[in-house]
Parts: structure tokens; sequence; C-alpha cells
């Protein structure tokens, strides 16, 4: 796509949306807002397409320009019609002069042709009558107006057009020698490119800015050149200014101007598209020693592209509802805006798993490079599972921090979730706390973790088969089984907890009032029996500060109780039930 | 610039005030020695204030917001107390919420002027500025419970020990790029650059920050997304902003010495002392604010050299 093709194509769009924008009823401030910045913007599109895009030597730009204003007519033939309808001097010489000035030289030519013929009556009856006024003011107009060269590209490049321009500044000075006709001085000033002149004759920005361009653009000094546009700009707001300064074959600067905190639409769709056309250089009417500050290289036009555009999806991003909008432009901005947008979608508010927010961010996430992805998903996963710890909600902790891929965070979640399990017992709410952090474990696509705190899924079950494991006996002999898997060498489960896992298995054993030769055996196998036995011993064996944390479970769980009374019955009950398994295997 | 008054009912200065990570929430501070925090409402985007506590005996002059990583309510503050305090949210009753402190870091025997927590890159750190001229790094040695700490480091923040240059601000190095690194102003005029070794926990001078006459307010690393530098923002009693450019490979250098880094450029503007430099979050735009006036300032995009003011709000009168 052609850049011309590429700004029709923006433009396209922008017309749509001031035509949706358009059809609302009682529009608010903010939308009201957002139509008067697409408006501009279509606007200023289109005055690039003219001046930039399309080929001069096709006289193209000039008519599109006319074109341009027609669209956006300020009252232009409204004032023609008031002056045809009974207008004085002092306005026909205004709309001659604005006539001019927007580059319908032949109709303010008709205009004075009309007048003269009028004119020539009326000074043929007065002379009759012996009253005749002098008309040479329209005269002269008319011959200025009559020389001027065709209105083509070719006049401009080749001369012609300026050297029309100064001898009617020559006419012009001339005349205030001897007379200072203003009426004639206005449309005389017009024509040579006077900047107070055009200032005079334009009622809006938009018929200045076409003036500037098609008196003041073409030949003479730079500087005088630069100088006259910023006179025609001073008196107006920057984006005019801006726009002057692109008629002074200047967008750079254009687009420096342009820029204003929360106001980038204009530098960043300008500095896109010029960035697709570097090969419209800055014309050779600067020399080398007049670059300033506001020239930027060619190679530096892509950097300028991107700051503008990575600006202006920052300033959009503050709006609500348009971070997809600021992520399409982020991402056409290269390594600079793939930053930002990750900072964005980090910051972008996330309270809860339930938040829609939070599928938007990882959606959004997976546009990105595999890095900054990774480190947007760490951080809202981190963050929703800070939220949970400070709720106390384990499970959504340890869900949250295993998908952030920080194990240590986890397993640390998932550790206080067992311990509250523990404490309470298998009937507490501690317990079905940690069957949902099992759950939320089991379904987070984190193998590594997962196989990490694999236990915490068996301690579960160890738990839901202690609840029935009074009254039945299968109920029983899973708990035993999850028991020995839990403390065999591959179960994982943290040495502190074994003492509570060996004493609640113990407890679903007879009390020694009941064993007899015919005692039913329990449920605890032989095996199992030797794997409790096997941990307990361990849990005995200990000393000092390993030993207390090692009975810190049971502490917990039996406050009265002392802990090493309790190893001790655990320990009778235990041998008794081996004792009883073997005798039933002979 | 659209200016909106916020009424804080605090009796006397506010002395800080700080966003939190999403922007939705506020912390003030003042020398009234109490700490506010204020919620924005979604849809209206009005502010309102939902806690409200003494937090010190004396001026609070700064509050800092944890990174939500590690806790979505977790702020610390320090004052003229000598004191530096966490404080996390415990409960949310309706209108009131309830903060409680989780610790408090009493190894300053002077008065506390600055403090910032690290990086989330670096874990859970907060280092705390001091009239005793030493910057103080405490590490969380347990991060869900916040209350364990342990001081990690403390130096000199001007290099000289006597006497000590009273330590005025502190800003990490945010990119998580880098090693770890932090500038420290100093009332003698100028500010250190630190950075921490790889391989060892220790921190040690890179570059003196020269320019000011006066003493450093205050002092921001700005945040780097893709720039082939780091920018530093200064401000100063002398009434100066001062913008430096610091490579982003940097080295150790020997006490005795040290190379000192010019000014990128000088903000020129402020009529008076300059109390605060902040970046927004690309930075690219910095806010400065001073007696005379706050002041918005943005580079020329092609040239980091060149910043103009681009907006100005004049103090509201009284």
């Amino acid at each position: 796509m052609s850049v011309a093709e590429k700004s029709k194509s923006y433009r396209a769009v922008i017309q749509e949306c001031i035509e949706a924008l358009g059809k609302e009823h009682n529009p608010s401030a903010q939308h009201q807002q957002l139509l008067d910045v697409v408006t501009e913007g279509h606007k200023i599109l289109w005055f690039c397409e003219a001046l930039y895009f399309v080929d001069e030597s096709k006289d193209s730009a000039l008519s599109l320009l006319r074109d341009w204003l027609r669209v956006h007519d300020d009252g232009v033939d409204q004032a023609v019609q008031s002056y045809l309808d009974g207008g004085d001097d002092t306005q026909f010489w205004q709309v001659v002069s604005r006539l001019a000035a927007i580059g319908r030289r032949d109709d303010a030519t008709e205009l004075v042709q009309t007048r003269i013929q009028n004119v020539d009556s009326r000074a043929m009856g007065a002379a009759a009558l012996g009253d005749a006024s002098s008309s040479e003011p329209i005269y002269v107009a008319e011959a200025a107006l009559l020389d001027a060269p065709p209105d083509t590209a070719e006049a401009r490049l080749d001369g012609q057009f300026r050297v029309w321009q100064e001898e009617c500044i020559a006419t012009l000075e001339a005349l205030e020698v001897k007379s200072g006709d203003d009426h004639l001085g206005l449309l005389l000033g017009v024509l040579g490119g006077q900047p107070s002149a055009l200032q005079k004759s334009c009622r809006s920005w938009e018929e200045l800015f076409v003036a500037g361009y098609l008196y003041t653009r073409l030949g003479g000094d730079p500087a005088d050149r630069r100088k006259r546009s910023f006179e025609i700009a001073s008196a107006f707001q920057p984006t005019h200014k801006a726009l002057l300064a692109l008629a002074d074959s200047n967008p750079p600067e254009a687009i420096v101007v342009l820029a204003r905190p929360g106001e980038y639409f204009y530098s960043a769709h300008l500095a896109d598209l010029r960035s697709d056309s570097v090969e419209l250089l800055l014309t050779n009417s600067f020399s080398e020693h007049q670059l300033d500050l506001y020239m930027v290289p060619a190679n530096d036009q892509k950097s300028l592209r991107d700051y503008f555009v990575s600006e202006y999806a920052l300033s959009l991003e503050t709006l609500r509802g348009t971070v997809q909008l600021s992520a399409d432009y982020l991402l056409s901005c290269g390594s600079r805006g793939e930053e930002i947008l990750t900072d964005i979608l980090c910051r972008m508010e996330t309270q809860s798993a339930a938040d829609p927010a939070v599928e938007k961010v990882f959606a959004l996430s997976k546009r990105l490079s595999p890095k900054h992805s990774e480190v947007v998903v760490r951080k809202i996963c981190t963050r929703l599972a800070s939220n949970c710890a400070a709720i106390g909600n384990s499970a959504g902790a340890t869900y949250w921090f295993t998908r952030a891929n920080d194990a240590e965070r986890a397993v640390a979640q998932a550790e206080a979730s067992l311990t509250s399990a523990e404490i309470g017992g298998c009937h507490s709410a501690g317990a079905e706390a940690l069957d949902r952090t099992a759950e939320a474990i089991s379904v987070c696509d984190n193998a590594q973790i997962q196989e990490k705190l694999d236990y915490l899924r068996m301690y579960s079950e160890l738990q839901a088969s202690l609840i029935n494991a009074d009254e039945e006996s299968s109920a029983a002999r899973d708990a035993a089984s999850s028991a020995s898997a839990l403390l065999g060498a591959n179960g994982g489960l943290p040495e502190a907890h074994w003492g509570v896992v060996v004493y609640d298995c113990a407890s679903i054993l007879l009390p020694s009032a009941e064993a007899s030769a015919e005692a039913k055996l329990i449920g605890i196998g032989k095996d199992e029996t030797y794997s409790l036995l096997k941990a307990l011993e361990t849990v005995s064996a200990s000393t000092g500060a390993h030993r207390d944390s090692l009975l810190e479970g049971l502490r917990q769980r039996n406050i009265t109780a002392d802990p090493e009374q309790l190893l001790s019955t655990v320990r009778l009950k235990l041998m008794r039930n081996l004792a009883l398994c073997i005798l039933s295997e002979n | 610039m659209d200016v909106e008054v916020l009424e804080t009912q605090h009796s006397d200065v506010v002395q800080d005030i700080s966003y939190d990570y999403c922007g939705r929430r506020m912390a003030t501070c003042s020398t009234d020695r109490t700490v506010k925090i204020w919620s924005s409402d979604a849809g209206t985007g009005k502010w309102r204030c939902t806690a409200h506590w003494q937090a010190h005996e004396s001026s609070v002059v700064r509050v800092r917001w944890a990174d939500p990583e590690y806790s979505p309510s977790l702020i610390a503050t320090c004052g003229f107390d000598c004191k530096a305090i966490l404080w996390e949210l415990k409960s949310q009753n309706g209108a009131r919420d309830e903060w409680q402190s989780t610790a408090v870091f009493l190894d300053s025997k002077s008065e506390l002027n600055d403090l910032a927590f690290g990086p989330p890159h670096l874990g859970l750190c907060l280092a705390t500025a001091s009239n005793d001229g030493l910057v103080r790094i405490y590490d969380s040695a347990d991060p869900p419970d916040y209350k364990v700490w342990t001081l990690k480091a403390q130096f000199f923040g001007a290099l000289v020990a006597n006497p000590p240059a009273r330590v005025t601000a502190v800003s990490w190095n945010p990119s998580p790029v880098d090693s770890g690194g932090m500038v420290v102003a100093t009332a003698g005029g100028s500010s250190y650059l630190w950075i921490q070794d790889r391989d060892r926990p220790s921190w040690r001078i890179s570059k003196i920050l020269a320019g000011h006459t006066g003493s450093v307010l205050s002092i921001a690393w700005a945040p780097n997304p893709g720039r082939g530098y780091h920018l530093i923002a200064s401000s100063g009693s002398d009434g100066q902003v001062i913008l430096y450019k610091v490579p982003t490979t940097l080295r150790p250098s020997q006490k005795t010495e040290v190379p000192v880094l010019e000014p990128l450029t000088v903000l020129e503007g402020h009529t008076g002392p300059v109390w605060r430099a902040e970046w927004n979050v690309s930075g690219t735009a910095l806010a400065t604010s001073g007696d005379d006036a706050t002041r918005l300032w943005q580079s020329r995009a092609h040239d980091s050299s060149q910043w103009h003011c681009v907006g100005t709000v004049d103090p509201v009168s009284m």
C-alpha cells in the first residue's frame, strides 16, 4: 500500500468514526471531545495527503487543497452572496481578498470584473454629469488578478508565481506611497503573500492554512519564509502552528509542536505516515547550517514515530476500555512498545480470579514475546496469590503461586494449609481447605510443582479416609494405605508432620481393653503398621530442637496431653496391631 | 492542565503522597503524625478516605507502597521520630479499613528522611535514608509474614563518615535487567550512585553525581522502557532540576577515585527549592514540585538532552 493509499485508508476509517460518533444523541463531554479530536485528525491527514503524498506535478495537490477547504467551508459563499445582495465597498474588497486568499482567484476576478462593469456604467453617467470619481484601484486589482500565472504546480516551480508576487508587492509599495489605499492594499498583500494581509483576509484557521500554503510556501529565503509562517501562526493554537509548520515544509517540527501530554493523536499519526515516506526528505530549502533542533535525520524517523505512537498509546490507555487499542499501537513500536505494554498489563487492577480483567490480561499477554508474556503472567498470578493469602484462602494462594511458577511461595502456602488441617483434624475446616488446595494444585499446569506438592493430595485423601475409618473397615484400610505412602521414601511429606499422621492412624485401632484373640484387625495391615512404626521410631529417636519441632504438631492437636505419653500410647497400639497381624497370618 | 483539589483534612503540612501500583489507592502522610489511605471509585474517579491513624510520634515524612507481588496492601512510613514502620491492611469494615503495624525499624538514632522499597526482582527489601548519614537496607526473611526483617547492609551514603553528610533521599534502579543499583542524595549537594555486586551482597560506590549547589531534596531513577541508558533526576534547594545520563553497565569504583558524572541538562524554570521529582511509568515525563509551582517536563523525542516544560500548576491559594 502506498503512503497516499495508507493515508486515504486512515481517513476513510476516521470518516466512518466521525459518522458513527455524529449519530449519538445527547453526547457527553468526553464523547464530544473525542469527536473533535477525530475531526481534527481527519483534517490534518487530508492536508498532509495533499501536501506530501500526492504528486504535485499533476496539480492534484492544489485541487485537493481547494476541495478540502470547500468541504470545511466557513461561509465564504454566504459572504459572497451577502455582498451581491447589497454589500458596500468595504464588503466588496473583503470578499475579493478572501476569495483570492483561499485560491479562488477566478471567482475573485469575476467579482472584480462585474464591479468594473457597474463602475464603468456609473462613471459614464457621472462623467456626463461632470462627477467622475477615480476607479483606479479596481483596475489595478483586475490587472493583478489577470496577470497571475496559471495556478499550477509548474508555474510555481519555474518561478513565474514568485515573479508575479513580487510585482504585486512592488505595486502595493508604490500605492502606499501614493494613496495608502487599504482595500486594494489588502488584496495586493494577499497576492504577494504578506502574512498580515493573509490574516486579515481569512476568517478561519483552515482558510489561513490554505492561504499560507498557496502564497508563502515556495521560493524566497527559507528563514524569511519560516518567519512569515510563524507570524501567521502567532495568533493561533498549537495545532494551527503545527499545521503551518507543515506548510513550511517542516513536518518534524509540526510533529514535535503537536505533542502535548495526553494529546499525542496528531503527532502519533503524522509521524506514522512520515516514517513510511522516508523518501520525502525535507526540501532543499534549508541548508545544512540552518538545521536546528526540530530537524530529524532520516534515520531517526522510525524512532520518532515509535516514540510518539507509544506515547499516544500510553495516553489512550488512561481512557477506560481502550487497552486493546493501546496494545495494538504499542505492539507496532518494537521493543520499546513491548516494554511499555508489559508494564501496562502488569498494572491492570486484578482483585480476584473472578475479575474479567484477569482473562483479558492473559489474552493480551499472549501477543507479547515469550519473555514479556512470562513477566506479565507471573506478576498477575503472584498478585492474585497475595490477595488470596491476605484473606486466608490458602487454596487460591497455592494455585496462583503455582501458576506464577513461584515454587517457594507455593510450597509455603501449601505448608500453611497442611498445618492448619493437621491441627484441626480430619473434621475441621482446615481439612476442607486442604482438600481445595490439593484440588487447586492438581489443575495447575505446572508438573514440577505438582510433583513437589503431591503429598498434599495424599494427605487430603488420608484425612478423607479418616473421617469414616471408625465405622468402615475399607476407609480404615484406605487411611492406612495413604499414611504408608506418605511416610515412605517417596512420599514427600515433611518429617514435621509424621507424628500426627501416625497418631491419627493409630487412633482408629481398637483400645487395649478390646484386644482379644477374637478382636478384628481394623484394616491396618502388617506392612502399613510396620511403616507407621518406622516413622514413629524416627520421631522418637530425634533429640533437642529437632524433636521439639517434630512433636509440635502433636502438641497443637492435643493441648493437654503430653506428647511423650501420646507417643508411648501410639507405640503400644501399633505393636499390638502388628502382633495381631502376624498371628492372623500364622 | 486540569486541577482538582482534594481536601485531605490533615491538620498540618502534607509531606508525601504515594499511589499504589495500580493507581487506584493513595496514601498521604503529614506533619500531624498521621497517615491516610484513599481509594478511588472506579466509576466516578472520586477519592474517599478509607483509613486514618496516627502512625508516628513526630512528623511522618514519607509513605511508600510495597509491590503487590508481596502483599496487596503493605505500606512503609518513616518520620522524624527516627522510626520506619511497616503497615498492613488487616480488615475491611465497610467505610473504614484497619491497618496494623507489622514491623518497626529502630536502627537509626537520627531522623529518617526517605525510604523506598526495592524493585520486586530483588525480593522484598526496603532502604531508608537517615540524618546520621547512613543508608540501611532491610531484607524480609519471611515474605508471607512481613514481621521478620534483617538489616542486610548499611553504608554512609556520601562515602565520608566524618562528618557524615545527611542522606536526604534514595531511589532504586527499577530495571530488572541490571544488578541492584541505587542512587543516594545528600545534603552536601552531590548524589552517589551505588551498585550491588551480583556475587556478593555488598554495595559499592560507582559514581558521584555533581551539579547542585545546595542540598539535594529529591532523587528519582527513571523507568527504562528500551532506552540504551538510564536517566536520573534530582532536585534541590538551589531551585535546580538536574538530569543525569547513566550508562546501563556500571562498574564499582575505588573509594578514592570515584568518577564524577556531570549533568546531562539542567531544567530551568523553578524559582525556589524544588522538593520533589518523580517520573511517569515510561520514564518519558518528569514532574517536579517546588514552592513556586508544579511543572511537567518532557524531552524532545529524538534528543534526551533537550527538555521543555509542557505544563505548570500554580500553587492553590489557601
